[in-house]
């Protein structure tokens, strides 16, 4: 089949999203298909470009006879699907948060001019594209959750597995707590220097995940001066694959407590390695996945959080166990890239 | 409904005059729109009247943290502009990029616009566009010219109000009909609001109305001699007390003008705070005001006087643009004469009319109270806001008027389905609620089935009589004798060649799995494999299903497709190889499967159909049943059934491909099957072996001659 995966390219910006479109590509060129990339720039900030990129996108006709026929069209991101093809899938990463539950953000649409407007015109074109899309799935439960809620659009949740997930594997554990994540607020390392402060239990923390240049970088440890915990955090900054496996695997616990995450890889990550995961009851796409059985689920505050951090210190083998259950449960969901090639082409 | 209103308020000093001209009108109308909406006044200013903090709530802009925030947390803003830069350039820069409801409290923003965009900007060129585009190459000549400061304020010949016309989502003007000109759909509603009036700025006058006096006010600006002369030459004024108002440095000019033209003995001339003159001024007739004034100003002291059920004339530069059947009689300062005379005829001939025409001053101004003002606003308010999408739409349109008119065409159909979206997706609970339905069908299809099958071994009870039971024993009895047994006929199954009936009856049985894809997918591809007439396809058609086939026979193609059929000429591998995935919801062949030779060559045509068949869809295969000793004979006399299938084989066979839910239906295409040839425990033979022979035959004679096979693709793996 041939197949092209339609998404939307923020210029020199590579992350999470970028990963998934790519590693969605592998898996469909692995089960034989023929794949093509599809990426259209996207100005969401500004009303009058708005319009124009929406009605751009629109416009465009993929071919789904003669010579360049494309057989299925995934589309990923806001408005990639909004493209003109009678088998379009929608695969959802996320909505334009900044028209929903962003509004408010510092970078939600409340703070621009004619903000009002652009929201009011992304909700309609969502609600337009995903009126016309009859199968359609999304990246989480949590994203599923918010297309119901805001837009009253049903869908179908399928976890795209992690990178690495077969390398993942408990080793013996050291005395750290892991948190992979770039820094940013809605990541919530903060959260967690706060909390490392109040704990009881001599805790410490491995960070990772951002580049050493990263501007939030000097703020952090600045705070953890300021906290006295200096000594007990460490900032690792991007690990190559080897290391990440090896600290993921080496770790007691793994700390994820974003704010209303879409996904999470992490979680998924850290259930492979066989590690109980620390998160927020506000993190979003975790909770999809965390529990007591898995790890610790609390409340959005450093003391809620020292508690868990504690316990999760103090009662090794209770941890491991809450690991190994996570596992359990990963291995249950069987998250396979055929199973979701299988489904996204059906 | 939330409303932010941006607009300079009365009170500070450093504001501008124009503020100041806001004053009774804030006054009037903040309170009642207070009332009515949840109402936050900005401001530029950092000081204003106390008594605006009063009426409702005032922020200053410098004071709000986040501008675009506060904005965008009501549902309209609210933007007064006029024609001064100074005061209105900020709000109308604003406006500009977060679009909302503009109030005019000129005609004319021709002056605002200039500045902004020659003088702030320091883009003249712009501005000479926006002339272009709203008057042509003579008003684009005409604000060269203002540019270059040969043009007095007053003169300038277009409004620029098209200037808001890609960003305001609505317009309120107070001074009459929309001044833009032309009739552009495209442009935003203009509305008008004549100013509201409040009962404690003037005092109505209740009953007849009808002064004595004709009262003329001027001032050193407007020259007031044209209607001196016009007076003059109209012996009205022998017979109509006239009372003439002006400044001090006016009184010795008139006074010799009136003697001049030998008016003095009829005209009294007062200053304008003479007391006498005052009470003149309460006994008026008609007031004639030929004083300068801008367009708002002359419209209150007019309107007081309305009020008091007193008509006026007066000049106005937008005089034309003012309603009619207003209470104004024009006089155009460039034709005040020949204006005047003519008022000055219809008093004399008609003074009577005069009257009425004060009654209607009266009746009019009683209409212009907040409250009605503040209703009719919030109205407009709301249009407004429901209207944000349409707006940003048709100004995007504007900007793609180039594109070729079939793009266009497309833009406007994408653009028409976004400013109105289906409220709610077609999403996966009415999916639900279609299967719902489907499961309900197949419900009743299983009563129906167990209905049947009474029905049908009650027959068979009943139908096993002596008089059949002597039949029987007779066919056995000829049995013993070794006569031919003549299955076919005895059996009454179809023949080589089915007649139209007898093919319907037989169809009629898949009814029910028909009506179950008709309720869940309307209008969807059905494929009809081995499709014979395309009496099946017509059927599917019937319930609103949308056939197609394939047949190896040439003519009965052709057949099919004189009846419009889409019917392909070949092998339904092919057939069913040439389609999209997922792109059907039902897929049948009749005497299909017994005639694909290799069972592993109709594994790869039921992959194929699996594909094809979107989650849901069936398929459903009907074959003879080999079990049946007739149908095993006509298998036998037909080459082109290559093998016998038995009904469970064919049934794991769907279920190893993938489909679920495979029922196996026997078939007897409402005939009755054949009855045991003997029933055992009646029969007069005693012999074992030759018992058990029977009810092996009988258990092959009595089979249903044919069989379906049922499977439907699994809605989600």
């Amino acid at each position: 089949m041939r197949v092209l995966i339609a998404s939307v390219l923020t210029p020199f910006v590579f992350g999470g999203a970028e990963v998934l479109v790519q590693d969605l590509r592998q898996a469909l060129l692995q089960e034989g298909h023929d794949v093509d990339l599809l990426t259209l720039p996207w100005a969401w900030n500004r009303l009058d470009l708005l319009i124009d990129h929406l009605t751009a996108t629109r416009l465009m006709h993929i071919a789904d006879q003669g010579p360049d026929t494309v057989d299925r069209v995934v589309a990923m991101k806001f408005p990639a699907y909004l493209l003109q093809h009678p088998h379009k899938v929608l695969w959802l990463m996320h909505q334009q948060r900044q028209a929903y539950e962003l509004w408010d953000d510092p970078l939600g649409l409340s703070r621009m001019p004619g903000g009002d407007a652009m929201r009011q015109i992304i909700q309609h074109a969502d609600r337009l594209a995903c009126g016309e899309i009859r199968s359609r799935f999304t990246i989480s439960a949590n994203v599923s959750r918010r297309l119901r809620e805001q837009l009253g659009i049903e869908s179908i949740p399928m976890c795209p597995p992690p990178r690495h997930v077969d390398r993942l594997k408990p080793l013996a554990a050291d005395d750290y707590f892991f948190f992979p994540s770039r820094l940013s607020p809605w990541k919530r390392q903060s959260l967690v220097l706060e909390a490392v402060a109040r704990c009881r239990e001599p805790v410490r923390v491995r960070f990772a995940g951002f580049r050493d240049d990263s501007p939030q970088l000097a703020e952090m440890k600045a705070r953890a001066t300021e906290l006295g915990i200096e000594s007990r955090v460490e900032w690792l900054g991007l690990l190559g694959d080897d290391d990440l496996v090896e600290v993921y695997g080496r770790s007691l616990a793994v700390i994820f407590p974003p704010f209303d995450e879409d996904y999470g890889y992490i979680t998924v990550e850290a259930m492979a390695a066989a590690k109980a995961v620390i998160t927020c009851e506000d993190s979003g796409g975790p909770m999809e996945w965390v529990d007591e059985s898995t790890g610790w689920v609390t409340e959005p505050e450093p003391d809620a959080m020292a508690q868990a951090l504690d316990e999760a210190w103090q009662d090794r083998a209770g941890t491991a166990r809450r690991g190994e259950q996570g596992r359990e449960t990963f291995m249950e969901r069987r998250l396979s890239w055929p199973h979701i090639v299988e489904r996204l082409l059906a | 409904m939330r409303i932010a209103w941006i607009s300079p308020l009365p009170g500070d000093p450093a504001a501008s005059p124009a503020a100041d001209l806001l004053d009774g009108y804030l006054e009037q109308v903040l309170p009642e729109l207070g009332r009515r909406v949840d109402l936050t006044v900005l401001t530029y200013q950092e000081s204003w009247a106390p008594w605006v903090d009063e009426t409702t709530t005032v922020r200053s802009i410098a004071a709000v943290d986040d501008l675009w925030s506060e904005l965008n947390s009501h549902d309209l803003c609210v933007y007064h502009l006029g024609n001064d830069a100074d005061t209105y350039g900020v709000i109308l820069e604003l406006q500009r990029r977060h679009p909302g409801l503009v109030v005019l409290h000129s005609p004319s923003i021709h002056q605002l616009v200039a500045a902004v965009l020659a003088r702030f900007h320091h883009e003249p060129e712009l501005y000479l566009q926006e002339m272009e585009r709203s008057g042509g190459t003579p008003a684009r000549q005409a604000g060269e010219h203002w540019l270059a400061g040969n043009l007095p304020v007053g003169a300038e010949p277009v409004p620029l109000i098209s200037y808001l016309d890609d960003s305001a989502l609505a317009v309120v003007g107070h001074l009459g009909p929309d001044p833009r000109g032309g009739d552009d759909p495209h442009r935003p509603p203009y509305v008008f609001l004549p100013l509201p009036l409040a009962d404690d700025k003037v005092s109505v006058v209740d009953g007849e109305p009808g002064g004595r006096h004709l009262i003329l006010l001027t001032d050193g600006e407007h020259s007031p001699f044209p209607l001196l002369v016009a007076l003059a030459q109209n012996i009205v004024h022998r017979e109509v007390p006239i009372s003439l108002a002006t400044e001090q440095g006016q009184i010795q000019s008139l006074t010799e003008a009136l003697e001049g033209l030998q008016l003095s003995p009829y005209v009294r001339l007062f200053t304008h705070d003479d007391e006498t003159f005052q009470r003149h001024l309460e006994q008026a007739l008609v007031v004639v005001d030929y004083r300068h004034m801008g367009d708002t100003e002359r419209l209150r002291r007019h309107a007081a006087l309305w009020r008091r059920g007193i008509p006026t004339c007066g000049p106005s530069p937008n005089v034309g643009a003012w309603p009619s059947g207003w209470p104004l009689i024009e006089i155009r300062p460039h034709h005040a004469k020949e204006d005047f005379a003519g008022f000055l005829s219809w008093l004399q001939l008609a003074p009577n009319s005069l009257h009425h025409f004060g009654l209607r001053a009266a009746e009019h101004t009683r209409s212009l109270s907040p409250e009605r003002y503040a209703e009719q606003f919030v109205d407009v308010a709301r249009q407004a806001a429901a209207n944000r999408i349409h707006r940003t739409l048709i100004t995007a349109r504007r900007r793609t008027a180039d594109a070729d008119p079939a793009t266009r065409h497309r833009m406007l159909e994408f653009w028409e389905a976004l400013a109105a979206p289906p409220e709610t997706a077609p999403d996966l609970e009415s999916q639900v609620r279609r299967q719902a339905d489907g499961a309900a069908v197949l419900g009743l299809k299983e009563q129906v089935r167990r209905l049947r099958n009474q029905l049908e071994h009650e027959r068979r009870l009943r139908e096993e009589t002596d008089d059949r039971l002597t039949r029987l024993e007779k066919q056995m009895d000829d049995l013993l004798k070794r006569r031919p047994l003549d299955v076919g006929s005895n059996l009454g199954l179809a023949g080589p060649t089915l007649s139209e009936q007898e093919e319907l009856v037989r169809l009629g049985a898949f009814h029910l799995w028909i009506l179950e894809v008709a309720a869940r997918f309307p209008d969807g591809r059905c494929l009809d494999l081995r499709c014979r007439r395309g009496i099946w396809m017509d059927l599917l058609r019937q319930h609103g299903l949308n056939p197609a086939g394939a047949d190896q026979d040439l003519h009965l193609v052709n057949l099919c497709r004189e009846k419009g059929f889409e019917v392909d000429h070949g092998d339904g591998l092919a057939a069913m190889e040439r389609q999209a995935a997922g792109s059907h919801v039902l897929i049948s062949a009749f005497e299909v499967a017994e005639r694909v030779e290799d069972p592993y060559g109709f594994e790869s045509w039921l992959r194929e159909a699996l594909r094809i068949l979107r989650p849901g869809g069936l398929l459903l295969l009907e074959s003879q049943n080999p079990l049946n000793l007739g149908a095993r004979a006509q298998l036998a006399q037909d080459p082109g059934r290559r093998r016998q299938i038995h009904p469970e084989a064919l049934q794991a066979q769907l279920a190893g491909v993938g489909f679920e839910a495979v029922e196996t239906h026997m078939l007897t295409h409402g005939r009755p099957t054949q009855a045991p040839l003997v029933s055992p425990k009646r029969s007069r033979v005693a012999v074992p072996e030759l018992q058990r022979a029977f009810e092996i035959l009988n258990r092959h004679l009595s089979a249903a001659p044919s069989f379906a096979v049922v499977g439907r693709k699994p809605l989600l793996d």
